[in-house]
């Protein structure tokens, strides 16, 4: 007597198929050769840096000046180490990816822990600041940019962006922030006329640079 | 097949309009057994031929309330669920085999040379610079996650300055997962009490770069130190110089 | 004489053959008509969507084997389909015992 050969149901088929998916999905996502997780676009970039594995802390979708709409989400992620601004993208050939990033050493220097981050080289997008604070103490941070609006004149105009620990992000006592620049220092950086500075304080103290032109 | 049997799953299959080609063929198939079973039987028992497969026909009952009944167990939603994921399995298995190659498979492969010293930049000696000596090295550092392997030692002479020499050191950077790619060597800082310059190409996979220490004329030290810190994660090799090996 | 089995009486019949051994369709038709009472009877086709929907509700399954050179479609029934064939027949004998309770009234 010969082989049995199972004959399937149309939902026995189906089912199988859906698992030889899912296994080929996870096969693929140990490999990395396809990220269908942004995770997992996060701990590559992560690789890069030679970063330990990074939590995400908070996601957004990024803030437009104007033009048209853009795929993806902004993304912070720490571990004990580090503290990471992401842009992420979703591919369809290759899953999520890291398209613009900036990290800051948390191992040197001492709580807040802040950043200067431009999500996107493109001309409708804000710029951003991110950080950490763990310091319990501190209630606020400042952040002032001073810029000349028309190019090639002494004129400066500066601009302020105070974040509260109210209206942070908490988590495990410390609280985070991934908050876009005012308008028109993205204006500025847009067009390339003179965001010269960024400065940022807590709690009114004194003024540290968090980013220079050129510097 | 007998036409009345042919005519007869004919029938049955017009009313079932959610089959699909291939059950319909399974379909007629089995119900074709069948009646060649009832009719051969019939014939067993002293039926003529023609009258037997005629009454197994008619034993069947009405193929259009067999269609209808058999159309009712076929689940439309179970079929497309079925070719869309076989359509998604193959697009991503298309993906993977053909769009990817350049993006994933290069880089796990650039990992794996890495470890075996194959992958690294080259030991051709920097413009206006000649090779006076070399010295292997096979020294392999965990950092974080990644491990640097220092596979080389050249040394270099400038032509146009015999006096003026320096030290150049062949590294690769791996990740400890053959399928990750490893921390990029242009960001790690070495600090050998020197002035360094180092050369690095951030393949993915695997990042390669050389580290050229000048050193002060006529010193010949007895080791040199490399390190390397960033975000948590910190590195030190000391790399013994056998002069007289060297020469 | 009754023309047609109920589809609930069909699919015990069924479930009762196979709990045997595995069988192809006309293998099926051919025992019940060995078993039943000739005033019973039921059109042969209407045995195959009464399979489908026990295959459709897991009760049985199907294989395909080739016996003396011809592949003949099997039908097996799996433990899912044991386990209906016992509430079933439990059923029809709770059925029965209170039909001939009021048929044997005393």
């Amino acid at each position: 007597m010969s082989r049995k050969k199972h004959v399937l149901t149309r939902r026995q088929r189906a089912l199988r198929q859906g698992l030889t998916l899912a296994v080929l999905i996870l096969l693929v996502s140990l490999l990395h050769l396809y990220r269908p997780l942004p995770g997992q676009a996060l701990q590559a970039e992560g690789d890069l840096y030679g970063l330990a594995p990074l939590q995400t802390v908070l996601t957004v979708q990024p803030e437009e000046t104007d033009g048209p709409p853009r795929l993806g989400r902004l993304c912070l992620a720490e571990n004990d180490g580090a503290l990471m601004a992401a842009t992420l993208e979703f591919r369809p050939l290759s899953g999520w990816e890291v398209t613009m990033d900036e990290v800051v050493d948390c191992t040197k220097g001492s709580s807040p822990q802040c950043g200067f981050f431009r999500p996107s080289q493109s001309a409708y997008s804000y710029a951003y600041v991110f950080g950490r604070v763990d310091d319990p103490d501190v209630k606020e941070i400042s952040f002032r940019g001073v810029y000349r609006p028309y190019y090639g004149n002494s004129y400066e105009e500066e601009a302020v962006l105070t974040i509260r620990r109210e209206t942070a992000v908490g988590r495990d006592g410390a609280w985070y922030f991934l908050t876009p620049l005012p308008e028109v220092f993205s204006q500025q950086l847009q067009l390339d006329l003179g965001l010269y500075a960024v400065w940022w304080s807590a709690d009114g103290g004194e003024e540290a640079v968090l980013w220079e032109l050129n510097g | 097949m007998d036409p009345l049997y042919s005519r007869f799953c004919n029938e049955v299959c017009g009313h079932i309009p959610r089959a699909t080609s291939r059950e319909r063929g399974d379909i007629a198939r089995e119900l074709t057994h069948h009646l060649e079973d009832h009719a051969r039987q019939l014939a067993d028992r002293g039926v003529e031929e023609g009258a037997a497969a005629d009454r197994a026909v008619q034993a069947m009952g009405d193929p259009s309330e067999i269609g209808a009944k058999w159309n009712a167990q076929l689940s439309p939603f179970w079929l497309w669920m079925g070719r869309v994921l076989c359509v998604a399995g193959m697009c991503l298995s298309f993906v993977i085999f053909v769009g990817l190659y350049g993006e994933r498979f290069e880089p796990i492969l650039n990992s794996l040379l890495a470890r075996v010293g194959v992958t690294g930049p080259l030991r051709d000696p920097p413009y206006s610079y000649r090779s006076v000596g070399e010295m292997e090295l096979d020294l392999r550092c965990p950092y974080g996650d990644s491990v640097i392997y220092l596979y080389g030692l050249t040394v270099l002479q400038n032509i146009h300055d015999p006096d003026e020499r320096a030290l150049r050191i062949g590294a690769v950077a791996y990740h400890r997962d053959p399928f990750r790619d490893s921390v990029l060597l242009t960001n790690i800082t070495w600090d050998g009490g020197a002035w360094l310059s180092y050369w690095a190409s951030p393949a993915r996979g695997a990042s390669a770069g050389a580290i050229t220490i000048p050193l002060p004329p006529g010193s010949l030290p007895e080791s040199v130190v490399l390190t390397g810190s960033s975000f948590g994660n910190s590195f030190r090799a000391v790399i013994p110089l056998d002069w007289e090996a060297i020469s | 004489m009754r023309q047609k089995q109920s589809l609930a009486h069909t699919s015990l019949l069924v479930l009762s053959l196979l709990s045997r051994q595995d069988m192809y369709g006309y293998q099926m038709i051919a025992t019940l008509e060995q078993r039943l009472d000739p005033a019973f009877s039921m059109k042969e086709g209407t045995l195959y969507p009464i399979l489908r929907e026990l295959e459709n509700a897991g009760a049985v399954s199907c294989y395909e084997q080739e016996v003396s050179g011809r592949t003949r479609k099997y039908y097996h029934l799996t433990r899912k389909g044991r386990r209906q064939l016992a509430e079933e027949q439990e059923q029809w004998e709770r059925y029965e015992h209170a039909i001939n309770a009021v048929l044997h009234m005393a």
